[in-house]
């Protein structure tokens, strides 16, 4: 069975390009050929167009206002030099009526569709178009346009192609505090098609040293206020103002890549099992200050890139506080007694922050994304960063056989002898006293 | 859904065969573990109840942990067994939770079981 194009992504000028095409052609029908690559990302499948072919008059069998005929020597003669390094992701044409006609629907589209089975048929007319796939009957499929010439820059060092890749994907970042906050812009710039930003915290006005948010976006939920920024640049961003632990694992099917800003501990282990699961890249980011009255001690920065079957897990080679983990799997009422017992804080003391160390290891992020997004370099597993010293440190590590959390558990089978019902459980003290 | 548990629960059998585990992997039971000559009984049963999160996800945690409500330390209620901390339900049906907010990160059943073990060993008031 064929899969599922999720989305066909093109650039604006090829839409204007094909625009102008159409409009002078109409009302008689005329054809464009978009030529790019299929990505494939977890379970989507994408179309990326960067090159366009258009047949001359002189190339049509004949061209009228309700059908068209390309010569097949046209088509063996410039499809040859095209298919070297590109697909053939969509067949594009234009006609006097709305969506598809019942000759498009005809043989005359799906013999295409038996050649290059991932390319999609496309009409336009009156300024409006879509693409659809043939699997049992024509299936409209989304486009996202892309307006490349806005990021000509970064173009110019990424290619079109990698930028098309930045605006399809899809990135939820996992707490949006003083680290979160400054990658959502980073990516943001960098042309990233779609957030998703969660954390169930409000500013307060101690947040405004090291993230740039206007003073009413105090009190606010962090990821819906910045939400509220990003959309100024016409960015597509989801919130989800509550713990990451909290939200379903269907929440994340959509996303291509799971950044972890958070600094709750249960919250970063959450997002390793889900990108373990679901076999997704995942990054795990974090600062740390150690500073006394007299002078900073130490200024670090730690990025993690977790890919798929292939470097190790963020618990691979973990080592954390236990009172933490206690501190945030207990119910709140029952911690409060557990502090009042044995003379515990109810809460940390804010650790310290500063915004040159966030945008520092923000950047290391986005390039991270960047890389395993475009594939343009190979991502680092492990980088360390002294802000002090200025050192960045690339760490080698290696998978834990035994880890708990990407290890496969072994499949084992149960006798009936082992289950026992809920009130045998709960009654068992009895039966022994 | 419950491959990881399941894995788990086979590893502490493997060290307590009479251990049994309920059909909805909420609650492991040991219904026999020897106790130190310091308490007034020879044994106790333990129960360990699988957090949520650990069950579906097997993230590392502090699962809460019962024993027998009636455990006195050299003939004294023990501090770290708080009944003021149990939930009333599981106070009626005899049990009382271990107070320990401060063992290590624990990763599977077995760990767990001997970390359970360890802490009544060393349990002094």
């Amino acid at each position: 069975m064929k899969q599922s194009i999720s989305l066909i992504v093109l650039p604006k000028r090829i839409v204007d390009e094909a625009i102008k095409l159409f409009e002078y052609n109409l009302p008689r029908e005329s054809l464009l050929f978009l030529f790019g690559k299929v990505e494939r990302r977890s379970k989507k499948q994408l179309l990326i167009a960067t090159e366009t072919l258009i047949p001359e008059d002189k190339d049509y069998v004949f061209k009228s206002q309700s059908g068209c005929e390309i010569s097949y020597k046209y088509i063996a003669r410039e499809f040859l030099g095209l298919l070297e390094k590109h697909e053939l992701v969509a067949t594009w044409h234009c006609h006097p009526i709305h969506g598809l006609s019942s000759i498009d629907k005809h043989d005359g589209h799906t013999v295409m569709t038996k050649v290059f089975p991932n390319q999609l048929t496309g009409y336009y007319n009156s300024g409006k178009f879509a693409f659809y796939q043939y699997k049992e009957d024509f299936e409209p499929v989304p486009h996202n346009v892309v307006d490349t010439e806005a990021y000509d820059r970064q173009v110019r060092a990424f290619t079109e192609f990698a930028q098309l890749q930045l605006a399809s994907a899809h990135v939820a970042i996992i707490g949006c505090g003083g680290l979160g906050s400054q990658l959502a812009f980073l990516l943001a710039q960098k042309g990233i098609g779609k957030l998703t930003l969660i954390d169930p915290d409000k500013w307060d006005r101690t947040s405004l040293n090291r993230v740039w948010i206007p003073h009413w976006c105090v009190g606010e939920n962090k990821a819906e206020s910045l939400a509220d920024l990003l959309r100024w640049r016409d960015l597509d961003v989801g919130t989800h103002p509550c713990r990451v632990e909290d939200l379903a694992e269907e929440r994340f099917e959509d996303a291509d890549i799971l950044v972890a800003t958070t600094d709750s501990i249960t919250g970063r282990i959450y997002v390793n099992r889900l990108a373990i699961k679901a076999e997704k890249p995942a990054i795990f980011a974090a600062t740390e200050i150690k500073a006394n009255p007299q002078n900073i001690e130490a200024m670090m920065g730690d990025c993690l890139v977790y890919l798929p079957n292939q470097t190790p897990c963020f618990e691979c080679n973990l080592s954390v506080d236990a009172m933490q983990i206690a501190r945030e799997t207990t119910e709140p009422e029952l911690w409060k007694k557990y502090a009042a017992k044995y003379g515990l804080p109810l809460d940390l003391p804010p650790s310290p922050s500063v915004v040159d160390l966030n945008i520092c290891v923000s950047s290391l992020v986005s390039d991270e994304i960047t890389k395993i997004l475009t594939g343009h370099a190979k991502p680092l597993h492990h980088l360390y960063l002294d802000f002090l010293s200025r050192h960045l440190i690339t760490i080698e590590a290696s998978r834990n056989p035994e880890c708990t959390a990407c290890k496969a558990p072994e499949k084992v089978e149960l006798r009936e002898s082992d289950l026992i019902s809920t009130e045998q459980a709960l009654t068992a003290v009895t039966r022994h006293d | 859904m419950y491959a990881r548990i399941d894995a788990e629960f086979k590893k502490l059998q493997s060290v307590y065969p009479e251990a049994t585990i309920t059909a909805d992997r909420e609650f492991v039971l040991i219904p026999k573990v020897r106790l130190p000559s310091k308490f007034n009984m020879p044994s106790t049963p333990v129960l360990i109840s699988v957090t949520p999160q650990y069950f579906m996800f097997g993230v590392p945690g502090i699962p809460a942990v019962y024993v027998s409500r009636a455990l006195r330390v050299r003939g004294r209620k023990s501090m770290h067994l708080d009944e003021n901390l149990t939930e009333f339900e599981m106070l009626e049906n005899g049990w009382v939770k271990l107070c320990w907010y401060n063992v290590s990160i624990i990763k599977g059943l077995r760990e767990l079981l001997a970390n359970v073990i360890l802490y009544l060993e060393r349990l002094v008031d």
